[in-house]
């Protein structure tokens, strides 16, 4: 079995889940079809809903997939052939020329500065930006290294011109390249290849082909900083800025005609914050959104939909467009459109029209699965091997993550690939830490002391022609020399070359340097080579420091060469007075006890616990109910596959009671927890009140929800039995009894009873829609007579299965649509037996009707389990405002809690349903088990400490740290005559992340941050101010 | 002084000993300098209150308004302390809105002596230019050093400027015949109080002087009232120090210093006065950190005696504002 | 020389040292796009880089200040971006006190002192932001004027 895997895409699933795959002790094949990863979400401007810079959250993992010893970076490669079987697949990957060598390659761009191929339309950009013939995708493209785009080249096409062989310093260019086939072993595959978005496919009644119809993602470039435009919103025909922006929902989507029957699930909230961010950008600029339903059944979705139309002033409109016209002389475009709320027929004028263009399977899909010998959907996503299971696709071995599966957020993505991660690292158990490596340094550390003098080395780097050109380096380098405490400083064409390492290695060695700095680029992507190559050398990583005089001075300052000289020279000194005041530090490692707590035995606590099981860790399920399961206790036939819930629940009941990996706790509550990631002490009260130690590494947060129950609301008391919610009807279906349905003529559902509502219960609930049209359609086939009313607002039917199960059934019922500005109204006009006469103003018919009915059924939100608020508190971890868990950050951290060791998943999250809980449990499992398979964490050196003898114990650094790091600890002392208890900060520097939050906060300065600390900060202010020298690159 | 001139020449940090990151003796250091110009916040006087830039009496507030970053109700001790002057005197008081550190921080806590030397010279700059005869402050440092440091530096001072401190203002006043004291209401009748001698106010002033002997004075008149003021087991130039002069750094030991203290003021009475700033935000801190002491209620001399005073002759500002 | 003219002449000779605070995460990478893009500014800034604007400490601002530095910049990630989840709010909330109290009281024109939030993707905004913050102390003259 091979210790290995192969992840084919690396956008944000295949980055999540190669990260997470090499934390469980997986070496990864990372293969990206293009020349850089990020994928899709580099591309976008800001994230729904707290509108996060995407690149800003998504960079930082590529920098650590650039930097991971773990993961193989395969870009511009391409799968081309599979065979062999779980556990031991063979795989055969093409590498692409790139006709630039990316061990030479310094990325410094001088070959596209002087390429003079005509510039082409940068893909990046959705074709609106412009690139040269020789590029990286973007800024931030990781790898930083070039290619020749061989289609364009004039060496390539027509044999002339190589100048970017001639201006490259590195020599990296190489017309010379050819393909090459490389082989590789792997046990397991993930699949992460995304989704296409395009536009020209669409019909022509979308009007695309106009100038001023943009797709929504051709949008996020206009709308990014760094995009074609710096940002300002323009349109495309006169690049002057729009005044009216229509954004249209369902271009596509939803649409048999566009053969994309299915709800791309997405739309509505990337519309909502491209809406927000355009009122943001441009003043006189009025947005307009030409929706459907408004699907946006996320965590704080709903209230973001909201807040564009309250705070922003974003008109929605409840439309069903016709077709999208061009008026010639303006270019503006004439949407016509049926307004659903009054039905009429209206003509709007727009300046610029955005396409809410549906996402699909990439275009080669089909390719990639006959390659994989993998079966694709009747949507051509990659088809799941079942509804319960979808990450793993109909060949074993073989996972499916992400969007190329169906259509999902980036948070549901993110806990996808971890999910994926877990359930691979499971298949690969026995393999895990075959062939992961940790690297070793052969020269044992050598001591520094803080009373040593410093000895400072300094390398000052040319970067071939890039600082070289445009900072004096000579004069630079005989400026720092003349320093005090600097032994050693040379400058050199290429610091970061790998002979550069050897002369670093031997420079530390011949003067016995303690300290070492290297001028040259940024610290973001370079600092921990040199980190390495110290080291090597014997010298701690944290003795070396990093001055960017390339990105600062000579790329910034291109015409003042004195003046990028002097500041080179500024940056460089102020480097050094912090150089002599830096300490080595230590990483510690903290033993993890491979045990995990899991709070909540329902389907989410089940299935994480099962994961973790089975990946070898004992684990703990505290169930406060007398059983199992949860809220699937209550259900009775699942969506969509219409299944019988005891069935479902009886499997995975007794797949967890035989596990011997497993130990249920039932009737069981949560007295303390205390401790760390690693080594919690958790004592429970079981069923008969015993009280029970357990110790573990881990803990899972799964508790699960309930559903709202609405007293007083639409005749609901308890009393009424003829008024109840979808839970009690379920159970009232789960009885083999049925004979209470003869006698009923008419039901009627009431969706979104007490959600979405302006005060209270303000969210969709996600589930509420899914499970009425399963249930109307039950009861149908139970009593085909019956006739059943829904009453509406918008369906939520999202994700890929659920448009056509929502399409098969609507026939089953009458479906009224109603508004929150008029409520419908029930009336009791029969005791016995119970009759209701319902009141709604239907707004597609513009109508209002009065009907009886014998039975309500009303559809209500669920909400977080009861005493969350404790637990929250033992576990010190946040709710948010509506009482669910609060994780980490709602993107890229959807199961983390920002304190590390716990986790959450399921409806403790935020309601949803249980494919999505499976996905989620999975992942928290591998979250954790990330920790549990290392057996041990490792402390970063850049922590905080507390100074105990300044520290006066005012609590102001524990009330801030983000990640709950800091304790106060008492102690009582004697003075002389009084003894007084002595409050003290404490650190746990297992769970610091060294923001330095802390010390900025400390009123006493009793907190030094490692590296940053005060003193050193203090020396470089002192250094620039005090000792600066004018005009030094003038002589 | 000695500490951190002992720790510079030992090479050892030394900016470690100044309290609250140095941001306070930086704001000195920064206001020492030819160039800068305050433009203090006067949000904290009453609109009823009139003041001018010239004038004779100068009511010289100190670093009270750079207090407010950190700490609360301290504006307190300036609104009373210029209530209680305006009400005695005639004229509009001089406030400066430029007003810059006496220094005293600098020269007590880091020995940095030409920092203090260009305060002062600033300062005597600026009392002149406004003409300036007597100076009032409420605070228990600027007072020692207008009083005994400044006249070391420059001969002239004492005989250009007289220099009171509140308690003194107070004090004269009243054996002038110019102010009585009044109960405020009968509930306060019974109450009791002590007094927390503020170094600069005692044992750090030549010996002669009465301050410490004239607050208590006052005080038995207050007896009169209804109080009862009562000593703390250490008083006067013996009293027990608030552990934080100058802005150096607080730590355990000083804290106990100030546990014990309060301890010897729970036993003393309900309310504890003092009459430095320092003293009061230092003391009151302590009590988040301990609930036993927590009850007694810590107030600035000024605070404590602006209900409490009448003008005798007809002046028309008599009445303030509560 | 007539007084506008000595400031014109002031305004125009006078190069100001300025100090710029960056968070790792957002603004100095934004830093980096705005050198990647060769994005021009004036190269009187010089920038000192923390892991979060939450460490920044007002001390390091009035450090600066009285070292003479005629400007200080902070800047960090938006807020809701932070790499720490909430350390850019401690931040705003340190700077507006500081700003208020401190710098405000002092007679320091408060355009010397400034918070701004940079992204990891606004390298062209952190250009346009150091020129006009360059150019309004310019314009401002050296604090120790």
């Amino acid at each position: 079995m091979e210790g290995a895997v192969l992840v084919i895409g690396a956008g944000i699933a295949g980055i999540q889940t190669s990260l997470d795959l090499t934390e469980l002790g997986l070496k990864v094949y990372l293969v990206e079809k293009t020349p850089s990863i990020g994928g899709r979400m580099a591309q976008l401007d800001k994230t729904f809903p707290t509108n996060d810079c995407s690149l800003c959250i998504l960079a930082p993992k590529m920098v650590e997939v650039f930097r991971n010893p773990n993961i193989e970076l395969m870009t511009y490669h391409e799968v081309t052939s599979i065979s062999g079987e779980a556990g031991n697949f063979d795989v055969t990957v093409l590498k692409k020329p790139r006709y630039v060598d990316d061990e030479k390659c310094k990325g410094c761009g001088d070959c596209a500065t002087k390429c003079p191929k005509i510039q082409v339309p940068n893909i990046f950009d959705m074709n609106l930006g412009k690139r040269k013939s020789v590029y990286i995708p973007f800024p931030q493209a990781v790898p930083p290294i070039y290619v020749i785009d061989p289609e364009l080249c004039l060496k390539l096409t027509k044999g002339v011109c190589g100048v970017c062989e001639k201006v490259c310093e590195a020599k990296a260019i190489d017309f010379e390249q050819k393909p090459q086939e490389i082989n590789i072993k792997v046990g397991a595959v993930v699949v992460a290849t995304g989704f296409d978005m395009p536009a020209d496919e669409l019909s022509p009644r979308w009007g695309y082909r106009f100038q001023n119809v943009v797709s929504a993602l051709e949008y996020e470039r206009i709308l990014c900083a760094s995009g074609p435009f710096g940002g300002h919103v323009l349109r495309l025909s006169d690049e002057e800025e729009p005044e009216n922006i229509a954004f249209i929902q369902c271009a596509g989507s939803r649409d048999l005609h566009e053969d994309v029957p299915y709800c791309s699930s997405v739309c509505c909230m990337y519309t909502a914050k491209e809406a927000i961010i355009t009122v943001e950008h441009s003043q006189n600029a009025k947005c307009f959104v030409f929706r459907h339903d408004i699907r946006a059944y996320g965590k704080n979705f709903y209230e973001f939909t909201q807040r564009a139309q309250d705070e922003y002033g974003v008109k929605y409109f409840q439309t069903k467009i016709s077709t999208i016209q061009e008026d010639p002389e303006t270019n503006d475009l004439i949407i016509h459109y049926e307004d659903l709320k009054t039905g009429k027929f209206n003509d709007f004028r727009a300046n610029l029209v955005v396409l809410a263009t549906p996402l699909v399977p990439k275009k080669d899909i089909g390719e990639l699965a006959t390659i994989l010998d993998v079966e694709l959907d009747k949507y051509e996503f990659f088809k799941e091997k079942s509804y319960f299971n979808k990450s793993l696709s109909s060949r074993e071995g073989i996972f499916l993550c992400g969007f190329c599966q169906g259509p999902m957020d980036i948070p549901e993505t993110v806990a996808d690939a971890s999910g994926v991660a877990s359930q691979v690292a499971t298949l690969l158990n026995s393999a895990k830490f075959t062939q992961v490596r940790e690297k070793e340094f052969d020269v044992a550390e050598k001591e520094v002391k803080p009373s040593d003098e410093p000895r400072i080395g300094v390398l000052i780097c040319h970067c071939g022609i890039n600082i070289g050109k445009y900072v004096d380096v000579p004069n630079v380098r005989d400026y720092i020399k003349s320093m005090p405490n600097v032994v050693y400083c040379e400058d050199n064409l290429y610091s970061c070359s790998s002979d550069s390492q050897e002369l670093i290695k031997e420079k530390i060695k011949e003067h016995n340097l303690n300290r070492f700095i290297v001028a040259s680029c940024t610290p973001r992507t370079h600092e921990p080579l040199f980190q390495e190559t110290c080291q090597e050398a014997g010298l701690n990583k944290y003795l070396f420091e990093m001055v960017n005089i390339r990105d600062q001075c000579s790329w910034v300052h291109m015409t003042e060469k004195e003046a990028a000289t002097d500041k080179s020279m500024d940056l460089i000194r102020m480097a050094i007075s912090k150089s002599r005041l830096i300490k080595p530090q230590k990483e510690e490692k903290i033993a993890v006890i491979p045990t995990a707590l899991v709070i909540g035995g329902g389907i989410s606590g089940m299935t994480a616990s099962l994961e973790l099981a089975n990946q070898g860790f004992k684990t703990y399920i505290i169930e406060k109910e007398k059983k199992l399961g949860g809220n699937l206790n209550n259900l009775n036939i699942l969506y969509p596959i219409q299944e019988d819930a005891s069935i479902f629940l009886n499997e995975i009941v007794g797949k967890v009671e035989s596990n011997n990996n497993i130990e249920v706790h039932l009737e069981s509550t949560i007295n303390n927890v205390i401790g760390y990631i690693g080594n919690y002490d958790i004592s429970i009260n079981d069923s008969k009140n015993d009280v029970l130690e357990l110790k573990t590494g881990a803990i899972i947060v799964a508790t699960g929800g309930q559903e709202f129950k609405p007293n007083g609301l639409f005749q609901y008391d308890g009393k009424n039995k003829q008024v109840m919610t979808q839970l009690e009807l379920e159970q009232k279906l789960q009885n083999t009894d049925k004979a209470w349905l003869e006698k009923l003529k008419r039901v009627t559902f009431i969706l979104c009873a007490g959600a979405r509502q302006k005060e209270g219960i303000t969210y969709c609930s996600n589930v509420c829609c899914g499970t009425s049209i399963k249930n109307i359609n039950i009861l149908k086939e139970l009593n085909p007579n019956l006739e059943i009313v829904v009453l509406y607002r918008d369906f939520q039917m999202a994700k890929k299965e659920f448009e056509e199960y929502y399409r098969n059934r609507r026939k089953d019922a009458m479906f009224l649509r109603y508004d929150l500005d008029q409520m419908p109204k029930v009336t009791n006009i029969g005791k016995s037996p119970e009759k209701y006469k319902v009141n709604v103003f239907d707004t597609n018919l513009q109508d209002n009707l009065d009907f009886e009915t014998d039975l309500i059924v009303l559809a209500t939100p669920m909400v977080p389990a009861d005493n969350l608020k404790e637990l929250a508190m033992m576990l010190k971890v946040p709710l948010d405002r509506t009482g669910f868990f609060l994780e980490a950050h709602v993107k890229l951290r959807p199961l983390d809690f920002a304190t590390d060791g716990i986790f959450l998943c399921g409806v403790a999250q935020w309601p949803k349903n249980i494919q999505d809980s499976i996905s989620q449990a999975s992942g928290a499992a591998g979250r954790a088990s990330r920790f549990l398979s290392a057996g041990e964490i490792t402390t970063s050196g850049l922590v905080a400490e507390v100074t105990q003898s300044k520290c006066i114990g005012c609590g102001d650094c524990e009330e801030i740290c983000p990640y709950k790091a800091i304790e106060l600890v008492e102690t009582t002392k004697e003075f002389e005559d009084v003894s007084i208890i002595i409050k003290k900060s404490s650190i746990n520097s297992a769970l610091c992340k060294g923001c330095g939050t802390c010390a900025a906060t400390c009123p006493v300065g009793a907190i030094s941050v490692k590296h940053y600390d005060f003193d050193q900060i203090n020396a470089m202010i002192d250094s620039y101010l005090l000792e600066k020298v004018k005009n030094g690159g003038s002589t | 002084m000695a500490r951190y001139k002992i720790r510079q020449s030992a090479k050892k940090n030394v900016d470690e000993l100044i309290a609250h990151k140095g941001v306070y003796t930086t704001i000195t250091e920064i206001m020492s300098q030819p160039y800068i110009n305050p433009d203090r916040s006067l949000e904290w006087v009453p609109k009823n209150i009139k003041i001018a830039d010239k004038g004779s009496v100068l009511y010289y507030v100190g670093c009270i308004p750079y207090f407010n970053y950190e700490f609360d109700k301290i504006d307190v001790i300036a609104l009373s302390t210029l209530q209680i002057i305006s009400k005695i005197e005639k004229e509009p008081i001089v406030l400066f809105k430029e007003e810059i550190c006496c220094g005293h921080d600098v020269y007590w806590g880091q020995g940095k002596l030409e920092i203090f030397i260009e305060l002062a010279k600033k300062n005597i700059k600026m009392f002149e230019k406004a003409g300036i005869s007597t100076i009032v402050t409420a605070c228990a440092e600027c007072y020692r050093t207008f009083k005994v440091d400044y006249p070391k530096l420059f001969e002239d001072f004492s005989q250009k400027f007289e220099v009171k401190h509140i308690i003194e203002y107070v004090y004269e006043m009243w054996k002038k015949g110019k102010i009585e004291f009044i109960g405020k209401n009968e509930s306060e009748e019974g109450i009791s109080f002590t007094y927390h001698d503020p170094c600069r106010l005692s044992r750090f002033l030549p010996e002669n002087n009465a301050i410490t002997d004239n607050t208590r004075e006052i005080f038995k008149e207050f007896k009169k009232l209804g109080y009862s003021f009562n000593e703390m087991e250490h008083n006067k130039s013996n009293s027990l120090c608030c552990g934080v002069n100058s802005w150096m750094n607080c730590n355990e030991k000083s804290k106990a210093l100030r546990y014990k203290r309060m301890l010897e003021a729970k036993s003393a009475g309900s309310i504890m006065l003092t009459s430095c700033p320092k003293c009061k935000i230092h003391l009151s801190c302590l009590q988040d950190d301990y609930e036993d002491i927590s009850s007694i209620e810590i107030s600035d001399f000024s605070e404590f005696l602006v209900n409490h005073i009448k003008v005798i002759d007809s002046n028309k500002n008599s009445e303030v504002e509560k | 020389m007539t007084e506008t003219k000595k400031k014109l002449k002031k305004t125009k000779d006078f190069e100001p040292d300025l100090l710029v605070f960056c968070c790792n995460w957002c603004s100095y990478a934004g830093a980096d796009l705005a050198g990647v893009s060769r994005f021009q500014y004036p190269p009187n800034i010089r920038v000192i880089r923390v892991m979060c604007s939450g460490r920044i400490d007002p001390s390091f601002v009035l450090k600066a200040l009285k070292d003479g530095a005629d400007g200080v910049l902070i800047s960090g990630c938006h807020i809701g971006d932070c790499h720490y989840i909430s350390g850019n709010e401690y931040a705003l909330e340190r700077f507006e006190k500081m700003h208020k109290i401190l710098i405000k009281q002092l007679g320091i024109n408060e355009n010397r002192v400034r918070l701004e939030w940079v992204s990891a993707s606004e390298g062209k905004r952190f250009a346009e932001l150091i020129t006009e913050f360059t150019n309004q102390i310019k314009e401002l003259g050296p604090l120790k004027n």
